[in-house]
């Protein structure tokens, strides 16, 4: 790899841990977000990547999304890494193989992820213990943070093929 | 797709995934333990989450300001603070002590309770899964604290810590259904147990269960800590009875709990890591 390109693949790569980074960080802040419509901003930011850069780097950043995750959560360790790692290289398959790299797609693909995970945490945590009332916390709690999810999704999209484009044009 | 399968990038990709499984399994398997990469990680992020709750917070409050006005927002927080010393005075009255206010501030919790060692710490994240309000702590090991460290406020009884890394904690706060705390109404001294609700956390409250079917419970009540089981200490303010219900059994009565503060955004809290009458590390689970 030549010095230039190099150079300019570690600088995105950088980038991108920052932006994973801060996607964590906001969506751990308490007061930040109402609770009902609190997005996992981590799944918007790693879609997006995964949307971009594809499944090898999906999934390695969603591997470090969900290290992340898995320092805040309460369940056990390690449960969100392998999920992301997944989602980042599932996503990166679907956009090889069936879904073209639209808005669309990321506000799709993102509000799926979100979805998926929240009905895993939700069964795992809530449903099989058979808590009176869990199933409310679905209309709630998880759809509504599914659909901010997606509408984040979407900016982060917008934002991570801004930075792609940035970096082609510089390696021309 | 074919061809991914058969490629480097996946053999590393499922190396690596099956790295993480080993990780997790050992997680599960060894119980409370944190796994290093876990500590090392955390140990990174607490400060980031410390200033990024922190500029969240002061934002908030400058919103809040904004929309209705610092004189109103001034004169909330002091109808506040005089309210949690009305119920703890409430409670003293109750129990016939010399003490008058109780938990208003942290120097009045030390006056009353000198066996009590603190440690205050900031809410620094919260688990977005989680739908009991847990959260994460800016204090750990590092700090004294240890797992089953009662988690308290100036006006009452917040949660339990249930894991701790070098520089952070995760509580569970006690509108969880795995938390359940010995409680006594301080009118009728009548004891029974509290409890999360799924239902009632949704708004902030929980469950008093096991007070007799004649109990003379009413709404208003002050219920607090009983000490026994040595987990929390004796007499820290839990809520107010808010409503009665008989169990579905009719054996026995329910009473719906509003804690003092909004446990769904406490942003300071204060750790126990001491007191008299708590139970030694190892029977406290």
């Amino acid at each position: 790899m030549e010095q230039k390109t190099l150079r300019l693949f570690l600088w995105k790569n950088f980038i991108y841990t920052l932006l994973i980074l801060l996607a964590y960080l906001l969506q751990e802040t308490p007061a930040l977000f109402p609770v009902a419509l609190r997005p996992v901003l981590v799944i918007s930011m790693v879609t997006a990547i995964a949307m971009n850069e594809g499944e090898f780097s999906g999934g390695l950043f969603g591997l470090f999304g969900g290290l992340l995750c898995d320092t805040a959560v309460f369940h056990i360790f390690g449960a969100a890494s392998i999920f992301f790692l997944v989602l980042g290289c599932g996503c990166g398959l679907l956009i090889i193989y069936l879904i073209q790299p639209t808005v669309r797609s990321a506000f799709l693909l993102s509000g799926s992820f979100a979805l998926i995970y929240g009905l895993a945490a939700h069964y795992l945590i809530y449903g099989m213990w058979g808590y009176e009332g869990a199933a409310r916390l679905l209309f709630t709690r998880t759809f509504p943070s599914a659909v901010s999810t997606a509408v984040f999704g979407m900016g982060c999209f917008w934002l991570v093929w801004k930075i792609r484009l940035a970096f082609e044009d510089a390696a021309r | 797709m074919g061809d991914f399968f058969k490629g480097t990038r996946f053999k590393i990709l499922a190396l690596i995934l099956a790295l993480v499984l080993a990780f997790t399994l050992r997680a599960a398997y060894s119980g409370t333990a944190v796994p290093m990469i876990s500590q090392l990680t955390a140990w990174l992020m607490t400060p980031l989450q410390r200033a990024s709750a922190g500029i969240s917070y002061a934002v908030s409050d400058a919103a809040a300001g904004l929309f209705s006005g610092r004189r109103l927002a001034q004169e909330n927080e002091s109808l506040r603070n005089e309210n949690a010393a009305l119920r703890s005075m409430l409670v003293e009255y109750e129990r016939a002590k010399s003490e008058n206010e109780q938990l208003k501030e942290y120097l009045q919790i030390r006056d009353k309770n000198p066996d009590f060692d603190f440690e205050p710490a900031m809410v620094v994240g919260r688990d977005t899964a989680s739908r009991f309000y847990s959260f994460t702590i800016d204090k750990g090991s590092n700090d004294g604290i240890s797992v089953n460290d009662p988690v308290i406020t100036e006006e009452g009884l917040v949660g339990l810590v249930s894991e701790v890394g070098f520089t952070y904690s995760k509580v569970l706060t006690i509108l969880d259904v795995a938390i359940q705390v010995g409680a006594m109404d301080s009118v009728t001294r009548e004891i029974g147990v509290t409890s999360g609700e799924l239902p009632l956390a949704e708004q902030g409250m929980l469950l008093l269960s096991y007070l007799p079917r004649e109990s003379q419970a009413q709404p208003g009540d002050i219920i607090a800590t009983t000490g026994i089981g040595g987990v929390f200490p004796r007499d820290i303010v839990i809520g107010s009875i808010s409503e009665l219900r008989p169990d579905s059994k009719g054996l026995s009565l329910n009473a719906v709990i509003e804690p003092p503060a909004d446990l769904r955004a406490v942003r300071d809290v204060l750790v126990v890591k001491s007191f008299e009458g708590q139970a030694a590390p190892e029977s406290t689970r």
